[in-house]
């Protein structure tokens, strides 16, 4: 029987400039969750994982957290003259691991996320992406019951990040509770078990990326990107509007690939020129959108 | 696992050898052509006496700004590890290598000066004990302001108070509260010895073992209040 790891109950945080950042969060995680924290940046998320790693305080409700967490933060800081092996192995003697386990360990999580052959470089030389790879490696090396991720996808290649799902289903797997916060909606829909939407520091909706995606009116979107600002008028019946910019817009319908000729139509008498047109599923991202009225950034890849 | 921390301020001190280099070489570079200079004994004695506390102070002080701005300290504490073992052993490794990047100038200062070698035991002991001292201000200074800015002014303001109050820039009326805080003070040991080595030394000084017994107490504080401070210096990450 799954255990619980986590209790959040009525939480809110203000700062001391008085700004509620938090108001009202409920949810819990129990062993092998992976719990995502889905919004833009300033939703709240970051802080509702320093609220969980006790570096904050709450202004009122109530955290339970069965052990303390290892936490991976945006910027995890590092000995910087320091090699990654050392960097590792200081974390892991900080944490009480005997040498010898250390050593082991490390060099597994080292070879995980690709940096054995960099593993004696000082961190100081390492781009982003390593240092990502590597504050990662020591997250999970770290081998708590609970790990806190902040965007962990930040910085990451494609190679990377493929990794870091395989790594997560393989922990959730052996029981490892993840709470992890993102603006990256497809990583989030791959991974996580739950999904909180937060928008302005409150829960806009949650669920399963599943029942979320699949309790959307819209079965199907329409991609549409323009070389000129797109018609203002309303799009055909039965076609909605998701959302419009300067360089395109989207429409939702339950069957929209059967529509496109009358959207071609509509697009060709309002003069306005047409560069591609994508036909796809939605996914959690319009979930977002449908429930916030806003949009989720594009995710950058570094490395 | 107990020691971490000093082995790793160690390890990160020897790895960066040309801060290592220079911490050698400035303080024989300014403090050489004073002592050797024809000012007074008791100026020259001074400014010793002034370098090494600000040594130990500022060289406490702003790497710890620096972790609790970077989130090093923060990843300690989510660690486990615990303030008091962070503090404690992070500012008893620090003194050392302050200690140990004085010694070249120390043993130039006293060929310089010709003291007898004989005090040279002295010396070393007496700058291992302002050190300390100076390296416990650091971290109450850490724990206090936000910036580095702010570190440099405290540093400066509570390392002169204290030198003033260890009887450095004057001498008290006898019977004096002053003299009792002068004999107690961990940095009037280091002001005495290098007064003696250069010349204008008194019969009259009190015993170094008051101001060890003083520091005994200070760390006895710091150990105490390190949990305290430890969170303080981390949270200026998240202010």
């Amino acid at each position: 029987m799954s255990e619980r790891r986590v209790r959040v109950d009525g939480l809110s945080f203000r700062y001391r400039s008085d700004r509620k950042v938090l108001d009202g969060i409920d949810f819990e995680a129990y062993s092998g969750d992976v719990v995502g924290l889905l919004g833009r940046n300033g939703s709240g998320k970051t802080t509702l994982l320093r609220l969980l790693a006790g570096l904050l305080r709450p202004t009122s409700g109530t955290i339970e957290i069965e052990d303390a967490p290892a936490v991976v933060s945006d910027g995890t800081p590092f000995l910087e003259p320091l090699s990654a092996r050392d960097n590792l192995l200081a974390t892991l003697a900080l944490r009480g691991m005997d040498a010898e386990e250390a050593r082991f360990t490390a060099d597994f999580y080292m070879r995980c996320y690709r940096l054995s052959d960099d593993a004696d470089r000082p961190v100081e030389e390492f781009s982003l992406g390593m240092r990502r790879r590597l504050a990662l490696a020591e997250g999970f090396a770290a081998n708590q019951q609970l790990i806190l991720l902040d965007e962990p996808t930040l910085g990451l290649d494609p190679a990377g990040r493929d990794r870091l799902i395989a790594m997560l289903s393989e922990h959730s797997g052996d029981g490892l509770t993840v709470v992890l916060a993102t603006n990256d909606a497809g990583f989030a829909q791959q991974v996580c078990d739950q999904v909180l939407l937060l928008n302005d520091g409150r829960v806009a909706a949650r669920g399963t990326p599943a029942t979320m995606i699949a309790a959307l009116e819209a079965r199907t979107l329409l991609e549409i990107v323009t070389a000129a600002p797109p018609p203002s008028a309303a799009p055909p019946d039965g076609l909605t509007l998701v959302v419009r910019s300067v360089a395109g817009l989207t429409l939702a319908a339950r069957d929209a690939s059967r529509r496109l000729p009358e959207v071609w139509a509509w697009l060709e008498a309002a003069a306005c020129p047409v560069r591609e047109i994508r036909v796809r599923e939605p996914g959690l991202a319009d979930v977002f959108l449908a429930h916030t009225g806003v949009e989720l950034p594009t995710v950058p890849e570094v490395d | 696992m107990t020691g971490t921390i000093w082995r790793l301020t160690w390890q990160i001190a020897l790895r960066r050898r040309r801060l290592l280099t220079w911490n050698v070489l400035v303080p024989v570079l300014l403090l050489v052509p004073v002592v050797a200079s024809g000012a007074a004994a008791a100026h020259r004695a001074v400014v010793v006496a002034v370098f090494v506390v600000f040594f130990g102070a500022y060289g406490s002080c702003i790497p710890l700004i620096r972790d609790g701005m970077s989130g090093w300290a923060e990843k300690v504490l989510l660690t486990g590890y615990g303030g008091r073992r962070w503090l404690i052993e992070r500012t008893l490794a620090s003194t050392a290598i302050d200690w140990m990047q004085l010694l070249p100038v120390n043993l130039v200062l006293v060929v310089l000066s010709d003291a007898p070698v004989g005090l040279l035991p002295a010396i070393l002991g007496a700058t291992a004990l302002a050190l300390l001292f100076a390296n416990l201000l650091g971290v109450a200074v850490a724990a206090l302001v936000r910036a580095l800015g702010e570190a440099a002014l405290g540093c400066a303001v509570l390392s002169l108070f204290a030198l003033h109050a260890a009887g450095v820039f004057r001498t008290p009326t006898p019977g004096s509260w002053w003299v009792v805080l002068e004999t107690w003070n961990p940095l009037r040991p280091l002001h005495d010895v290098w007064l003696d080595a250069l010349g204008a030394g008194s019969a009259a000084t009190p015993s170094p073992l008051f101001a060890a017994a003083a520091l005994a107490a200070l760390l006895g504080a710091l150990a105490a209040a390190a949990p305290w401070l430890a969170d303080r210096i981390a949270r200026s990450a998240a202010d």
